[in-house]
């Protein structure tokens, strides 16, 4: 008797379990759906249009005419400011990189031990972050400026003759524009290092230092696996930053000294809001797409697979 | 619980969404009886335009300005994304040239062939602010300002060093050597956007190609590629290596080309007569400067602009003399009296007044009618090839490329813009 | 021994403190022009032989001319409004979806993950007209709700790399040793994944926070009515034709960073928790 009723109750049950399954497979979908609505709307319709559009010459008003990969063909083999500007973002993309990555990181390392005053000073580095880009420019032009701004004011103090024109010489503005950017940007980077630290299991840490690790050790071998997920996050922000660079760009040289600044962004802005290529601005933006996804996505599914 | 999220969630939205609705409910309610007019202004003028209009609204009940401010740069890309959506307001601040030029080329703004011959415009407005405004047969906007430009200089300087006012080009380079050799910066000028710099290599390809040769330039009817223009363009490189302009000039802010000549590190630089109330504004002592044309030969011609108010295509008669009758009411005298900072003055009207204090306006304005006018560069030449125009100031200042190289630069522009 | 100890730990925290402050003034060398400039007048800006000369006199003009004249106070109460609205929305709805992507049985993770991050990839200026164009069809145009919408979305790519990025460091222990006490992924979700990320969650805040507060481009296309505009546009205003009041323009600039930084000091004192409190549940 009781073997029966067991029976039956065990069928029941497996039949709830297989229709709970198939619920619970729909309701996490469910997780997905508010992003994906409001995502589908405004990222995916601009997406599709800028593809769309690439293929056409087009003045923004009057009727565009369709020209298949034209616009990709001119820009790379014709266009010389396309190709400076595809090169100059790649400088930037690697000096971003590299740069603020160690910067952030190693602010980050100092400012999360416990110290008194440790939240001011994390204020401080992040502060540069807050400001306004137009601020931002102001500033760093003001401070860049050959005769009465502050670099060459300094070494004139210091008794040194040296003197530059940085952002106004082709040589070396880039890089100076660079130094603004860092400047404005690490503090970001910084904060993302800091939340990535938290999660280092201080077991861990301690159990190292028992073992007779240095700093050193326990940085390479404790630290930076747990940071693992942190630096895809830095990494595609920082990648993304780089390639999407315009505000900076635009307030302190627009562009110049004859394109020795230019990126892709500002030159896709000049095309279509300047020169009312729509077609041709609209190519370079998908064309950043493109790269972005080229560069990032094996990353990312080379760190997904390695867990 | 996931229920009761996704409700919250929901009336979230709702909750936004009624703010929305809140924030256009008034002007609906309103908006029934009324012709309503959009209106996008500069911003810097506002303090002059939310007053006007609010007198303007109650003078007339039948028709409503609204108005919608930008930025200088904003107010360009704005129309620009507003031109591709077909939202263009009914009537919109632009430049003359190239920069308006665009929308009527491409068919968006009203023709006002009609109404200037019924109103009889030509004997309102002056002859040079019309010809700015006109294309292509079509006067495409209304004109609001015209404006000249030529050299401010700071008189005390020229006087302490004993330089007189250049009446010849050799008399120009000799008045720079001078300047430079006592430590002063003889032109303060910023190539940031090139078209500060552009303002004097326009006057060098002025004085080498002589008027005609120079307007035919500017309308494609002959190449760029030619002596004069290396000439102007060698020229230009040496003033840079003489140390002529400010170290460094290439990206510096046009804004900023005043800070030296007030604290007298500079003795000269190219603006138009709207100078004299930016000296006004900044309290300037104007017993410190005076004005020359540049003496560029021939009559000496003047680089010249102009302003206009532009009108959509789609007005319907209604609006489009809504729209004029604002323009009409925002330019009388009594406005520009009482708002007169935030003028460009004086209006391009025959019957304009000379703004009170600035000794230079009608000084300048009398020479350009004596000497003429030509239109400046970055607005008789098309975007795209004034930026290469740039690239090539910007270029020779670090010898990147010699004056052979720009010339030619420029006219490939100029060929594959026209065969876009 | 002891006082040895102490003499090196004395020099070493000296030398620590001496290099950061050092570092620390080298840093905000550009703000302290920032500050000079917003309380000079005028006529020291011009006679100032170098940006960093001393004012005669403090300038309080230009902040007060900042918030009257130039409506910084209506741009900052707009922009509080739309941000303290958007960032908590935000991301929640963000941390549902790395929630799904990370713990719940859904095909194609990483492919949707990625989909997803298109969206950080797009320069928005290609966005602009399409916007436009569809919100003058809906009647979306000057309304904060339109601008709400677009600010959710271009968001959404960077709140789920950085939540699904926390979310995936968390030990699968966790959930399931609650799933054998019954709970629901529900609550999973609520009660334990969200606590524990709250570095994460606060670095979100203040990012997002800032982000949306300091936006130029979508605000400058949708909003044309002057009362609904926000700070960044605000400021652009102040910028002038033929010359721009630089005492006016800093003074507003600081004036409208203060909001940002007070969201930055409530929240980065979250980081300190972390996973300490949440192995302790």
């Amino acid at each position: 008797m009781n073997t029966s009723r067991n029976t039956d109750m065990m069928i029941e049950t497996k039949g709830k379990i297989m229709k709970q399954k198939t619920q619970l497979k729909m309701n996490n979908y469910v997780f997905l759906l508010p992003a994906a609505i409001i995502y589908l709307s405004t990222i995916v319709g601009p997406l599709f249009y800028s593809y769309y559009i690439s293929f056409f010459k087009w003045n923004g008003i009057s009727a565009k005419k369709f020209i298949g990969f034209q616009n990709y063909i001119q820009l790379f083999s014709a266009d010389h400011i396309f190709k400076t500007a595809l090169i100059n973002n790649s400088i930037w993309i690697v000096l971003t990189l590299v740069i603020t990555t160690i910067v952030a990181l190693g602010l980050a390392l100092i400012l999360n031990k416990s110290f008194p005053g440790r939240t001011i000073f994390r204020g401080l580095f992040y502060f540069p972050c807050v400001i306004a880009l137009i601020a931002v420019s102001i500033i760093w032009r003001w401070m860049y400026n050959p005769t009465i701004g502050f670099f060459n004011a300094f070494f004139k103090l210091i008794g040194s003759s040296y003197s530059q024109d940085w952002i106004s010489n082709p040589e070396t503005s880039l890089y100076a524009v660079f130094v603004a950017s860092v400047w404005n940007g690490v503090g970001q980077t910084m904060i993302l290092f800091l939340a990535g630290l938290q999660t280092v299991s201080k077991d861990s840490l301690e159990a190292a230092t028992i073992d007779g690790a240095n700093a050193l050790k326990k940085f390479i071998y404790v630290t930076i696996p747990y940071l693992r997920e942190t630096f895809i996050i830095v990494f595609a922000t920082l990648i993304i930053s780089a390639m999407k660079v315009f505000d900076i760009i635009q307030g302190l040289t627009a562009g110049g000294p004859n394109n020795a600044t230019q990126m892709l962004p500002t030159y896709m802005y000049y095309q279509t809001f300047q020169y009312n290529n729509v077609g041709k601005g609209t190519t370079i933006s998908c064309i950043m797409v493109l790269f972005m996804l080229i560069v990032i996505v094996p990353y990312i599914g080379f760190t997904t697979k390695n867990k | 619980m996931k229920k009761t999220m996704t409700i919250l969630l929901l009336a979230a939205c709702v909750g936004l969404a009624s703010l929305a609705a809140n924030g256009n409910s008034e002007e609906k309610g309103m908006a029934q009886t009324k012709t309503k007019l959009s209106f996008w202004a500069l911003t810097t003028r506002r303090e002059a335009i939310d007053p006007i209009i609010a007198e303007f609204n109650k003078e007339n009940p039948t028709l409503e300005v609204v108005p919608s401010y930008y930025g200088i740069d904003g107010i360009k890309d704005a129309c620009k994304v507003a031109a591709s959506s077909k939202t263009l307001p009914n009537m919109w601040f632009n430049w003359g040239g190239a920069l308006g030029g665009f929308y009527s080329d491409n068919g968006l703004t009203y023709n006002l062939n009609d109404i200037s011959s019924e109103k009889n415009w030509d004997q309102t407005f002056s002859k040079g602010a019309l010809n700015l405004c006109i294309r292509n047969g079509e006067l495409t906007g209304y004109p609001t300002s015209y404006n000249v430009l030529g050299f401010y200089y700071r008189k005390d300087i020229f006087a302490k060093y004993n330089i007189a006012v250049p009446q010849t080009f050799e008399e120009f380079e000799q008045a720079c050597k001078t300047l430079s050799d006592n430590g002063i910066i003889p032109i303060s000028t910023a190539g940031k956007y090139g078209w500060h710099v552009m303002r004097f290599v326009e006057l060098l390809i002025e004085h080498y190609a002589g008027a005609d040769l120079h307007d035919q330039m500017n309308t494609f009817q002959k190449s760029y590629n030619n002596d004069a223009v290396i000439k102007a363009l060698t020229k230009y490189q040496e003033f840079v290596a003489k140390g002529y302009f400010p170290q460094g000039f290439v990206t510096t802010d046009p804004n900023d080309t005043k800070l030296l000549m007030y604290s007298g590190k500079a003795a000269m630089t190219i603006e138009g007569q709207w100078n004299d109330g930016t000296l006004q504004n900044d309290k300037q002592d104007f017993n410190k400067y005076g004005f020359f044309a540049f003496p560029s030969g021939g009559t000496n011609r003047m680089s010249a602009f102009a302003e206009m108010t532009q009108f959509n295509v789609n007005n319907t008669n209604e609006e489009l003399n809504g729209c004029i009758k604002f323009m009409d009411y925002y330019y009388n005298q009594d406005n520009v009296a009482k708002y007169a900072p935030f003028y460009t003055l004086p209006l391009p009207r025959t019957d304009a007044t000379m703004p009170e204090g600035q000794p230079f306006v009608p000084v300048m304005l009398q020479t350009a009618n004596t000497n003429g006018t030509f239109t400046i560069t970055d607005q008789a030449l098309p975007t795209e090839v004034a930026n290469v125009l740039f690239n090539v100031q910007d270029g020779l200042a670090y010898n990147q490329l010699t004056p052979t190289q720009g010339a030619k630069m420029i006219q490939d522009a100029i060929n594959t813009y026209q065969n876009k | 021994m002891n006082k040895h100890i102490t003499k090196k730990k004395l020099i070493i925290n000296t030398i620590f403190y001496a290099s950061l402050i050092l570092l620390s003034v080298i840093w905000l060398t550009p703000i302290i022009t920032l500050f000079l400039t917003a309380i000079k007048t005028n006529t020291d800006f011009f006679n100032g032989a170098s940006l960093f000369s001393m004012p005669q006199s403090i300038a309080w003009s230009n902040f007060s001319k900042a918030m009257m004249k130039g409506n910084l106070l209506v741009y900052m109460k707009n922009d509080l409004i739309i941000s303290c609205l958007k960032v908590p929305l935000g991301i929640f709805i963000e941390a549902l979806a790395a929630y799904g992507l990370t713990r719940l049985d859904i095909k194609h993770k990483t492919a949707i993950f990625i989909f997803f991050l298109i969206g950080m990839m797009l320069p928005m200026q290609v966005a602009l007209v399409p916007i436009n164009i569809a919100y003058t069809k809906l009647h979306l145009l000057n309304t904060y709700f339109g601008l709400f919408y677009v600010y959710l979305g271009f968001g959404i790519s960077f709140g789920i790399l950085i939540l699904r990025g926390f979310f995936l460091g968390i030990p699968k222990e966790m959930d399931e040793a609650a799933e054998l006490e019954g709970c629901s992924k529900w609550k999973i979700f609520y009660k334990i994944i969200l606590p524990i990320a709250k570095p994460a969650i606060a670095t979100l805040i203040i990012t997002d926070f800032l982000a949306t507060w300091n936006e130029y481009l979508l605000a400058s296309v949708i909003i044309n009515d002057n009362k609904l505009k926000t700070v960044p546009i605000g400021l652009m205003t102040f910028v002038g034709e033929h010359g721009t009041d630089y005492g006016y323009l800093c003074a507003g600039v600081l004036i409208s960073v203060i909001p940002v930084i007070i969201v930055y000091l409530i929240f980065q004192k979250n980081f300190v928790e972390g996973m300490s409190g949440a192995v302790k549940s």
